[in-house]
């Protein structure tokens, strides 16, 4: 029997990955790295990695989506590599103080926080949520940001982590905890608020 | 752990900690004693529970943002430079030739 939906398979088109995908590719790595040189190496290693696995491809995704699973392997593996680099540990950087967020006392500085959305609708709100995400990911020590970028970002389970950054299942979930602390807190205030006062002019 | 602990942890479980058992239960999962504890915690403390409305937000909206932004969606603001582009374009005919 013909398989019925051979017309509708993806196929690549290497000339037009530039065209096509180039922006996106690297809107997403610059989510993650903040730095341009290091998120255009990454787009390159990408197209390279793709060219060699062309043959590969099924066309079962699109070829956006196949190139981001690439493109996420290429940050997973840059993260990995830094580790190796760095001097700081996972427990050090576990470690940073989530003093802004909470009392003395173990509790909660400031209780009346706003509610927020699951979703952003609009496609020019997600692009402001995703440069305030990546200001307030900016600010994170190293190790605490990449935990956070390989489990929400990448979507990856928590061993896969553990092994890519080479930490224990504890240091994982504190470095979780803290980026989620933090980040809850800075997007707090500058998007979440910013968004109170109403759309931008 | 002691029955005795068990119960003090019951009964001095603070936000600082309960923050930390409500992140690491979207990561895996939680002990009985520890699951009791936050369910414990959560039901006298509002903050705790509008963190946890809050972190799974942002779990949800970061999904939500991904997901769109592989299926096609570009992000307005962030362009390759000329200079990186023409390297790239030239990289792939150079594969191709």
């Amino acid at each position: 029997m013909q398989p019925r939906k051979v017309a509708e398979r993806n196929v690549l088109d290497p000339s037009q990955w530039v065209n096509r995908h180039a922006d996106a590719l690297f809107g997403y790595a610059m989510l993650q790295l903040a730095d341009h040189e290091q998120a255009e190496e990454r787009i390159q290693e990408t197209f390279l990695a793709a060219l060699e696995a062309q043959r590969t491809y099924r066309g079962d995704s699109s070829e956006r989506t196949w190139l981001m699973g690439i493109l996420k392997h290429k940050i997973c593996d840059h993260f990995r590599r830094r580790e190796r680099e760095s001097r700081m540990t996972a427990t050090e950087a576990a470690g940073q103080p989530t003093a802004a967020v909470f009392s003395d006392r173990g509790d909660w500085k400031r209780k009346h926080v706003r509610e927020w959305p699951d979703k952003v609708e609009s496609p020019l709100a997600r692009n402001e949520f995703l440069s305030a995400l990546q200001q307030c990911l900016s600010k994170l020590p190293e190790r605490m940001a990449e935990a956070f970028c390989l489990r929400e970002l990448h979507g990856l389970e928590a061993d896969r982590i553990c092994k890519v950054l080479d930490i224990s299942a504890t240091n994982l979930w504190t470095l979780l905890h803290r980026a989620r602390a933090l980040l809850r807190d800075c997007l707090d205030r500058s998007w979440f608020n910013d968004r109170e006062r109403g759309p931008k002019q | 752990m002691t029955a005795k602990s068990a119960i003090i942890k019951l009964l001095t479980l603070r936000c600082r900690e309960s923050s930390e058992l409500l992140s690491a239960a979207e990561d895996g999962d939680l002990s009985r004693m520890d699951r009791w504890a936050l369910r414990a915690h959560l039901f006298i403390c509002g903050p705790c529970r509008k963190y946890r409305r809050q972190i799974r937000s942002l779990r949800r909206i970061i999904n939500d943002a991904m997901q769109r932004l592989e299926s096609g969606e570009d992000l307005h603001d962030r362009r390759l430079s000329d200079e990186a582009r023409a390297r790239l374009q030239s990289l792939i005919e150079s594969y191709q030739g």
